[in-house]
């Protein structure tokens, strides 16, 4: 059955994540809350070839770049799992998923775990139940968001700025202050652009809307940012009834 | 200090003769995706878009062969490389011009969102199979076959692949889904990077060659969403790394325009600069090139 | 008589101890090696000392050897392969490529000793570089330097000052399809710990482990000795990767006891791989219509209370080509195959046995 090793540390690390109170702190919810998350996450179809048992080798955590930067490791996202350490889980969910760089190093465990892969499910049901580390992660994140939902790409030439990008030396600037002509000088004209990747199709990008608006993604989007699910749904369902697509349900 | 580090890039270098030479047995490969992907198709899940003719079989890790078609292909742009690094995609519209052979950039395409999944986790297994599905069977509408740009979206889609293959649920909700825009459920027979496009064509680019670039120090960064996703799925080839591990995918080789010869590695503002960067521990890594500006 | 034979295929400790028991039960033994001597991997691979009880391996392998070669009941055939099998339990008729060509030979009952290979590093999932670095080697090639007495860098001839062994190097990985434990890995890399350190007192030695598996006796023979009076170090956390820096290799882990990261250099990393059912285990299975488990070693058709009967009737089968064994357990087998193989002649022949006894398996019959 679960078990609840270390709360004190728990609260000791939410704690620390915060930074500075410029975010409030979510109240600490009842193990009963907590269950239910760690629930959705083994209920993941993709869960059960994500997790078969943890030998504690150090093969996940000696391949991983996050462990040499942060106190994160694969295999403690492992074991808590497998332990079925619901508390560990939720802490874990509140904090160390979200030092993960998504690499899938990782996948390289004799036991053919994936821990990166854990990750990505506990990252997905903390965004969607609204946890609190999941706002705080992405503060920032909106305007990516944003632009990949908008677009239906995700790196946009016009982000391109010497003050995003200092490590790309004076080229940035250069690039930035001419972006249009660089752009229009290319042979291939899908991309003269600069607020997205490549020209997407108004009809692809509807489809797009479509398979978003079908599979919940909204909905993940808006107990994250109600402001940014705003927007997005306006520009969204106008696209969608003008292409004749029913916006029940 | 810098460390020598050798990692020998061509064949067993020096390996005595009792170790012999490595060779992958099909028998060792894990399950066969492709194989499976075409069970489904023999029971109507799905269609399955075949490698258009001429294509060249190269070989994947466990030495089973994998087709890659040289032309009539629609190219999966990559949101990385079109938006900051255009140069990738012009370049390899440029090498299949060059060579001849025709493809299809298409509008009618969207961002396989894998980046954005990984980094926000703002979607889900469903919406992601299903975008990548899409991009498929818009591909498929046009005849021409997927040749994937990005590595990301690359590994991504071979996940997915394997996921709507292992999970009916999941094929059945993506078919629904596809069905309400009028498409079709189609995968591709292979799923291709533009790297295995360049590695089954490199000795026609060879042919070509204007400059001699051998002594031109180049950084290998294999994308970790290209080989460490479905790593069976990727070439192998016992002359690159012994067969040890994938054959090279990027290569990024400093240009030498003057500017970026005024200030040599070892020198003091590189060093110091690189040694700031590094010190304060909490930030990813530096590009190499910081620092180092006019 | 023919049917009276036992057919006896592989001449390692398997089946040398098949044939010596087949004889002393007073039955006519057909030995089929493939190679030009008997003596099994021990001799082909050039085994120092055997785990445990640190024999000397030619030494122990030439006593086995001795207890057949020249005895009337054990028909030797070297060089000789098995082609084709027909006919079933009492009648075999069994097709040998031996030098001079093909021949035929009839036997009651055959009993399949074609061993284990060791696993080939090149297909491990970690990136190793056996192939690519001189001084990554495998327990195998260790050993036949032990042997020699003489334990040096392959790269450069000198000896060394740091070695390690990295433990469970194609075994219980699920992505290479090896899920099982090798069983003798453990002993083997401890067993070569202690000879390294008493050959080269000044060099350390680490070993890098997921479990310790020391059965028996050999945690007090071999485990505590390598720990205790040879000061071996055994670190819990396997390694990821050997990068090659210099004229040394750095390996890279985690010490997941401590909870820190490893990144130390070695002048000789030594893989203990495991064992793999060996090409003839795979293709004598295929021929003789035996049933494998999915590993392709061969499958005893009974489970625990009969280790040594197969899935066709009157084929035995002992030693690693049931699944990684050890020396003790293979003797066992041998013992066990070649009773199992005489008694069913007997009963099958219907006459009685050369020793006068009354025949047991006729009254369940």
């Amino acid at each position: 059955m679960a078990t609840g090793t270390g709360t004190g540390a728990s609260s000791a690390g939410l704690a620390r994540a915060t930074p500075g109170g410029s975010v409030e702190r979510g109240a600490e919810p009842p193990f009963e809350e907590k269950l239910r998350l760690f629930n959705e996450v083994t209920q993941d179809l993709r869960f059960p070839d994500y997790l078969y048992g943890c030998y504690e080798c150090g093969i996940c955590v000696a391949v991983c770049p996050s462990a040499r930067f942060y106190d994160f490791s694969p295999r403690r996202i492992a074991q808590a799992v497998a332990r079925e350490d619901v508390e560990l889980v939720y802490e874990q969910m509140n904090r160390d998923v979200w030092e993960c760089s998504q690499c899938f190093s990782c996948l390289r465990c004799p036991r053919q775990n994936n821990p990166g892969g854990i990750v990505t499910i506990m990252r997905e049901v903390a965004v969607k139940n609204g946890l609190h580390s999941a706002k705080e992660a992405l503060e920032g994140y909106s305007r990516i968001i944003y632009k990949i939902m908008s677009t239906g790409t995700q790196v946009s030439p016009d982000m391109i700025r010497p003050d995003a990008f200092p490590d790309w030396g004076p080229t940035a600037k250069e690039t930035a202050d001419n972006l249009e002509v660089w752009r229009r000088a290319m042979p291939p004209e899908t991309m003269h652009t600069t607020s997205s990747s490549w020209e997407v199709d108004d009809k692809t990008l509807t489809e797009l809307y479509l398979i978003w608006h079908l599979t919940g993604v909204l909905d993940m989007i808006k107990t994250l940012d109600e402001s940014l699910h705003m927007i997005l749904v306006d520009v969204m369902e106008e696209k969608l009834e003008e292409a004749g697509y029913p916006l029940g349900g | 200090m810098p460390i020598p580090i050798n990692i020998p890039v061509k064949g067993p270098a020096a390996a005595p003769s009792r170790k012999g030479e490595f060779r992958r047995s099909p028998d060792d490969a894990p399950e066969d995706l492709r194989a499976m992907a075409l069970e489904l198709e023999a029971k109507g899940e799905w269609i399955v878009q075949r490698v258009p003719e001429p294509y060249v079989e190269v070989q994947t890790k466990y030495g089973k062969a994998k087709k890659i078609p040289l032309q009539h292909t629609w190219h999966h742009k990559s949101c990385g490389q079109c938006g900051h690094i255009p140069g990738y995609s012009t370049s390899i519209f440029w090498l299949h011009r060059k060579l001849g052979l025709e493809y299809n950039d298409p509008r009618d395409q969207t961002s396989c969102t894998a980046w954005n999944y990984y980094a926000s986790a703002t979607s889900n297994s469903a919406a992601q199979a299903a975008v990548a599905m899409r991009n498929f069977a818009a591909a498929y509408e046009t005849g021409y076959f997927p040749q994937i740009h990005c590595a990301t979206s690359y590994g991504h889609y071979k996940e997915v692949r394997s996921e709507l293959i292992h999970h009916k649920e999941l094929r059945d909700q993506v078919r629904d889904v596809l069905k309400k825009m009028g498409k079709p459920l189609v995968i591709p027979e292979e799923i291709v990077h533009y790297s295995e496009w360049v590695y089954a064509v490199r000795h026609e680019i060879a042919k070509r060659q204007v400059l001699d670039l051998r002594n031109i120090t180049a950084t290998v960064h294999p994308a970790c969403h290209y080989y460490k996703l479905v790593s069976e799925d990727a070439i192998y080839d016992p002359d690159v790394y012994g067969g040890q591990r994938t054959a090279i995918v990027t290569g990024v080789a400093r240009r030498s325009a003057p500017r970026w010869r005024t200030t040599r590695p070892g020198s003091t503002a590189a060093a110091s600069a690189s040694a700031t960067s590094w010190s304060s521990g909490t930030s990813p890594a530096p590009s190499p090139s910081s620092g180092r500006s006019r | 008589m023919p049917g009276e034979n036992i057919l006896i295929i592989g001449g390692g400790p398997a089946g040398l101890e098949a044939a010596r028991g087949v004889a002393d039960l007073g039955y006519k033994a057909i030995l089929v090696e493939k190679r030009d001597r008997l003596g099994g991997t021990p001799d082909s691979a050039n085994y120092a000392a055997l785990t445990h009880g640190m024999r000397d391996a030619s030494e122990v392998m030439a006593e086995i050897v001795a207890a057949v070669s020249g005895n009337p009941l054990v028909d030797i055939r070297l060089n000789a392969t098995v082609t084709e099998s027909s006919g079933a339990a009492g009648d075999f008729r069994v097709t040998l490529q031996e030098n001079g060509g093909p021949a035929t030979v009839e036997a009651g009952a055959i009993i399949v000793a074609t061993g284990f290979d060791h696993f080939d590093p090149g297909r491990a999932t970690q990136a190793y570089g056996y192939y690519e670095y001189d001084d990554v080697i495998t327990l195998t090639d260790a050993e036949a330097m032990l042997k020699e007495k003489k334990f040096v860098k392959p790269s450069n001839g000198q000896a060394p000052d740091r070695v390690c062994f990295i433990q469970c190097v194609g075994s219980r990985d699920r992505q290479l399809g090896n899920e099982y434990c090798s069983k003798v890995c453990c002993g083997i890399a401890s067993k070569q710990a202690i000879e390294i350190r008493q050959l080269l007192p000044q060099c350390k030695v680490f070993i890098f482990y997921i479990d310790m598996r020391m059965y028996g006796y050999w945690e007090n023979e071999i485990y505590w000795p390598a720990q205790e009076k040879y000061k071996v170090q055994y670190i819990r956390g396997v390694i990821s990767e050997i990068v090659k820096k210099g004229d040394r290799l750095m390996i890279r882990g985690e010490d997941t006891t401590m909870n820190r990261p490893m990144e130390v250099a070695m002048d000789i990393v030594i893989l203990s791989v495991g064992m793999e059912p060996s090409k003839g285990t795979k293709e004598i299975a295929r021929i003789l219509g035996l049933a494998q488990n999915k590993y392709g070693f061969i499958d005893p058709a009974h489970g625990s209370l009969d280790t040594v009967s197969t899935s066709v009737e009157g084929v035995f089968v002992a030693g690693a080509a049931a699944g990684p064994k050890d020396l003790d357990d293979t003797m066992g087998m041998a013992g066990a195959a070649a009773m199992k193989a005489a008694a069913l002649v007997r009963r099958k022949s219907k006459a009685p046995s050369p020793l006068s006894s009354p025949p047991v398996g006729e009254r369940v019959g």
